[in-house]
C-alpha cells in the first residue's frame, strides 16, 4: 500500500504491531478485546438524570463494554394499529452519565407509521442505544443490548395517577399517549421514569427496586424554545400534572420546571 | 464481529479520507493526524462490536468516531490520546514536507489566514454557532439545542456568521466540505 503522506504508512506499521498480535493473551494485555465493565451500582443515595431535549446537558464519554443480542421486541406492533410500526429512528446527540459510572444514558426519538413520535430512553454506546445486561436483565451477561430500529421499548410499565395501566413498551409520545384514552396536551411532553433498565428484574416491579439500584430519570421532548430545565427534589405534584393524568407515582421526590422563550413554564408533562 | 484481518485493509482504504476530513476541520495538519491517529485506535478498540459487511456503514461508523474525537478536541483544546495509549500505540510524527503536502491536500494553507482573521471579528456567539454546524456539522436542531436558543436563532447566527466571513471563503473554500 502506497500513501500520499508517509506518517500515515508509519502509522500503520504501529497499527499492524497491535492488530496482527498472535497472541491473544497479548490482545487483551494490550486492550483488545475489551474486559467487559458492569456499571457501578453500589450508590447510597437515590441519584437523579434529567435527559431533556432543549436544556443544557453534559456529555459524557462512552464507555467500552462488549456488545450482547439485540433487545427483543416487547409484543408484534401492527401499521394501523396502537402506535404503528416503527419506520425510523434517530439518536439525539444528548448523554448524561450514569452516577455509578459505566455506558451514559441517552434518548432516541422513533417515529412510526401512523405518524406518531416517541421517546425512547436507555443507555448509549458507541451510537446505539441499549440496555445492560444486569440486575436481573439478560442473565445479568454484563454485555450491552441495542434497541433494534423496530422496537420501541420506551416505558417501564405502570399506572397513571387515574389508574390507567400503561404497558411496557408503551410509546411516550409528543402529544399523546396511545392506548390510553386523554386528549393531546400540546407540542411537548415531559416524563419521569423511576427505575434501572428497563428489562432489570428489579425495574418490572418498580417500587421493589433498592435504593443503591435506584435511578429518577426524567425526559422529554420539550421543543425549540425551551431555554431553561429547574429540577426540584422536595416540591409536591403540580396542578398542571394531576390535570393532565400524566403518570406521577406517589413515590417521586422531584419535579421538574420547565422555562421557555416568551416566559410561558410547564410544570411535568403539561404546558400552559 | 468483524474479522480482525480486515481492520489494516479498512485503514488503508479509509486513512487518507479521515485524514483530510480532520485537517480542513482543524485547519492544521499535525493535530489532524494525532485525530487520524486516535479515531483508528478507538475504531481498533470497537472493531468486536462491528456487525456489518457494509462499507458504507462502515464508513459512516468510522466518521461518527472521527467527529466525536474532533469535538472533543475543539472542546478541550488538545487532542485526547485515549485509545492509542490503551493499546500502547505511538502518535504519528510528520515532518515538515509531510505537513506541507498533507494541508496542501486539503487546501488548508490558503485559507488559514483569512479564516483566523473572519473568526476573530465574529461575535462569540456567533463564533461557537458556525463551529457546531460547520465544524462539527451538527444540524440546527442540535444546534440550537446545544446553545439553549430556538432553531431560528440558530439559523440566523450561522448565517450571520457565513455572510460575514462570505468573502474569504468563496474566494478560497468555494464548496469544499
Amino acid at each position: 500500500m502506497t500513501y500520499r503522506f508517509r506518517a500515515l504508512e508509519t502509522f500503520e506499521s504501529e497499527l499492524r504491531r497491535v492488530v496482527e498480535e498472535p497472541s491473544k493473551r497479548a490482545r487483551r494485555r494490550r486492550g483488545w478485546p475489551p474486559t467487559p465493565r458492569r456499571a457501578g451500582w453500589g450508590l447510597a443515595v437515590p441519584v437523579a438524570g434529567v435527559l431533556l431535549a432543549g436544556g443544557t446537558l453534559a456529555l459524557a464519554a462512552t464507555g467500552v463494554i462488549l456488545t450482547g443480542s439485540s433487545v427483543p421486541a416487547a409484543a408484534p406492533v401492527a401499521p394501523s394499529e396502537g402506535i404503528g410500526d416503527p419506520v425510523s429512528s434517530r439518536l439525539l446527540p444528548l448523554q448524561v452519565r450514569d452516577p455509578g459510572g459505566g455506558l451514559p444514558w441517552g434518548m432516541r426519538i422513533v417515529e412510526t407509521s401512523r405518524g406518531l413520535v416517541c421517546a425512547q430512553v436507555g443507555r448509549i454506546d458507541n451510537g446505539q442505544l441499549g440496555e445492560l445486561g444486569i440486575d436481573g436483565a439478560f442473565n445479568d451477561d454484563g454485555l450491552f443490548h441495542p434497541f433494534p430500529p423496530g422496537v420501541v421499548q420506551s416505558f417501564p410499565g405502570g399506572s397513571t395517577e387515574d389508574g390507567t395501566e400503561i404497558e411496557g413498551g408503551t410509546c411516550i409520545l409528543a402529544g399523546n399517549t396511545v392506548g390510553s384514552s386523554r386528549t393531546a396536551w400540546g407540542s411537548a411532553v415531559a416524563a419521569e421514569r423511576w427505575g434501572v433498565d428497563q428489562n432489570a428484574t428489579s425495574s418490572r416491579g418498580h417500587l421493589s427496586a433498592t435504593t443503591s439500584q435506584r435511578r429518577d430519570i426524567s425526559y422529554g421532548l420539550l421543543g425549540p424554545h425551551a431555554v431553561r430545565v429547574s429540577y426540584a427534589k422536595t416540591a409536591t405534584t403540580p396542578a398542571t400534572a394531576r390535570r393532565c393524568r400524566l403518570r406521577t407515582p406517589a413515590h417521586r421526590p422531584a419535579h421538574q420546571l420547565l422555562r421557555y422563550m416568551g416566559r410561558r413554564q410547564a410544570s411535568l408533562g403539561c404546558i400552559r | 464481529m468483524a474479522d480482525p484481518d480486515g481492520f489494516v485493509p479498512f485503514y488503508q482504504a479509509e486513512a487518507e479520507a479521515v485524514l483530510m476530513f480532520l485537517t480542513r476541520r482543524t485547519l492544521d495538519g499535525e493535530v489532524a493526524l494525532e485525530l487520524t491517529a486516535e479515531t483508528f485506535a478507538q475504531a481498533w478498540l470497537g472493531w468486536p462490536r462491528v456487525r456489518t459487511d457494509s462499507a458504507e456503514e462502515m464508513r459512516a461508523w468510522l466518521f461518527t468516531i472521527a467527529r466525536r474525537q474532533l469535538g472533543r478536541y475543539l472542546r478541550r483544546g488538545h487532542v485526547q490520546r485515549i485509545a492509542l495509549r490503551r493499546l500502547g500505540l505511538r502518535t504519528p510524527v510528520a515532518h515538515e514536507d509531510d505537513l506541507a503536502a498533507i494541508e496542501a491536500a486539503a487546501g488548508v494553507e490558503a485559507v488559514r489566514p483569512e479564516l483566523a482573521a473572519e473568526l476573530k471579528r465574529l461575535t462569540a456567539d456567533q463564533r461557537v454557532a458556525l463551529q457546531l454546524r460547520v465544524i462539527e456539522e451538527m444540524p440546527y436542531e442540535e444546534v440550537a439545542a446545544r446553545l439553549g436558543i430556538s432553531e431560528p436563532t440558530a439559523r440566523a447566527r450561522v448565517s450571520r456568521a457565513l455572510r460575514a466571513m462570505q468573502h474569504s471563503l468563496a474566494a478560497t473554500w468555494g464548496g469544499v466540505r
